[in-house]
């Protein structure tokens, strides 16, 4: 559905360097601290920004032959971006009517009630949380193929958060979908993506399918003594405490079975997300 | 392209306060006044810069970036700005005629066709010179930068204009003849002629527009 190749971008004092693949059926998601170039990923996904390098393909195209007919096969939500906030919700009925053919007119307004969204109000006036579901509902009710959705939870309280990953659980029920989506909840991504990569400093430094993140990596903590003897084979990132050493690891088990005198965590992705960023290699 | 119309038009229908200022000042002038020129282009060029108006709210908090992800093309939006200049200029200009003739007729005034043809003639060659430069400058710089981009563009204009008066009074050209010649002109002539200018200023201005716009990151 989607494939990053080598995709290159410099600004002053950052380097975007991606390579990440998001495969028909799958959620895949991307995380990693502000910064880190998940919206330049996003930009240069959406041909909002020049590459200096690298290739994107959407459906198998280059961006550069990506029509308006297979814009119409997108939905997105941007972190920084929405609609003009001079419009309101009932100006933008027609709007997206005449510009997708299967525009669902009355899903729309259905959802945009249920999420309590004022249809006479100027959308500047809505809250954060409110543009971002109006931009949710907006990428939902076209029967887009891929959803591209940089930080759609931002600003939402738990229950609109909650309600939201349902629509997108329900999204994906229909065969010949995808999702990349980018959220600094971790525990947003835990429940719904197939795989996850982490970014960090404009570099992808970790993919793996969420079960196995969940499943085989964890956190050791111990002495500096049990370090120093400690096969550090399957460690991926080590980092000294004040009681000794955290490591990670993506074979947790094997340390659990071997080194019982260690305390061996499952740790939560945003542990797992700490380590691998603030812990040495 | 459809889309973008729909979009334009509701952002416009948002502008009652700015609508009922026109009103309330054509209903003043042509109330007042004997001579609807000014009253004539006053409400033309109004019209006919609110496609600017639009491009700054498609700007606000970023809008752009979002609108450029929906099914419509970087070409498209260029297009559609000049295409909805060209129709609320003419909007504008169509409505305060037919209200002038309305309003000259029931205040007895003799309206003549020339001094139409000049107020048409001078507005749209204002629209023409303030949109063929301010939509290339808002698409580069964004409506905030472009405020600073006009009054250099401006000013520089301004500047070249006097030089090149100063010039030809130095060189002691006479414009005479040209002026002559350009009264001798039938009035369908200079008016086909002022909009095949007028019309060439502006595919200019929008290939100038679809480059920047290309090349402008979001």
């Amino acid at each position: 559905m989607l494939r990053l190749n080598k995709v290159k971008k410099q600004y002053e004092g950052f380097e975007l360097n991606c390579t990440l693949e998001v495969q028909e059926g799958c959620i895949t998601g991307l995380i990693g601290k502000n910064g880190a170039g998940k919206s330049t990923t996003f930009k240069a996904i959406l041909g909002l920004i020049s590459m200096d390098g690298g290739s994107i393909e959407i459906f198998g195209k280059p961006i550069s032959d990506i029509g308006i007919q297979d814009k119409e096969d997108i939905g997105v939500v941007l972190s920084d971006a929405g609609f003009s906030g001079y419009l309101t919700i009932y100006d933008l009925i027609p709007m997206l009517r005449s510009m997708y053919r299967n525009f669902q007119e009355e899903e729309f307004i259905r959802e945009c009630e249920r999420f309590r969204l004022p249809m006479n109000k100027k959308i500047k006036e809505f809250s954060t949380g409110m543009k971002r579901k109006l931009q949710v509902v907006a990428a939902l009710t076209h029967e887009a193929k891929l959803l591209i959705l940089d930080e759609p939870t931002a600003g939402l309280d738990v229950v609109a958060r909650d309600v939201l990953l349902d629509m997108l659980r329900a999204y994906m029920e229909h065969e010949g979908r995808a999702i990349l989506i980018s959220s600094h909840i971790s525990s947003d991504l835990e429940g719904l993506c197939d795989d996850i990569y982490m970014i960090n400093d404009g570099k992808i430094v970790l993919y793996e399918e969420t079960d196995v993140l969940l499943d085989s990596y964890g956190i050791l903590k111990m002495t500096t003594e049990q370090y120093d003897k400690l096969e550090k084979e399957h460690i991926l990132r080590c980092r000294r405490e004040e009681f000794g050493y955290s490591c990670l690891t993506d074979q947790r088990q094997f340390y659990q079975e071997n080194y019982p005198e260690i305390a061996v965590e499952k740790g939560t992705i945003d542990e797992l997300i700490m380590m691998m960023i603030r812990g040495e290699k | 392209m459809k889309g973008l119309f729909i979009k334009d038009l509701r952002l416009l229908k948002g502008q009652k306060s700015f609508f009922a200022a026109v009103v309330i000042m054509m209903t003043f002038f042509m109330m007042t006044y004997r001579n609807y020129s000014f009253v004539i282009s006053y409400v033309t060029i109004m019209f006919g810069i609110l496609t600017l108006t639009t491009m700054s709210y498609d700007e606000f908090e970023n809008g752009m970036g979002y609108l450029l992800v929906l099914p419509i093309s970087r070409k498209q939006y260029v297009i559609e700005k000049y295409l909805f200049s060209i129709l609320s200029t003419v909007t504008g200009l169509l409505a305060v005629s037919g209200c002038a003739a309305v309003i000259s007729g029931i205040r007895n005034i003799d309206f003549l066709w020339e001094d139409w043809v000049s107020s048409v003639i001078g507005s749209f060659m204002i629209v023409t010179i303030m949109l063929a430069v301010m939509i290339p400058l808002q698409m580069k710089f964004g409506a905030e930068k472009s405020r600073v981009a006009m009054m250099l563009v401006f000013g520089g204009g301004a500047l070249i204009v006097y030089m090149g008066m100063k010039l030809s009074e130095a060189l002691e050209i006479d414009w005479t003849g040209m002026i002559e010649w350009l009264e001798s002109l039938k009035t369908a002539a200079v008016f086909g002629g002022f909009f095949v200018i007028c019309g060439l200023v502006m595919v200019i201005s929008c290939q100038y527009s679809m480059h920047v716009i290309k090349k402008r990151e979001f």
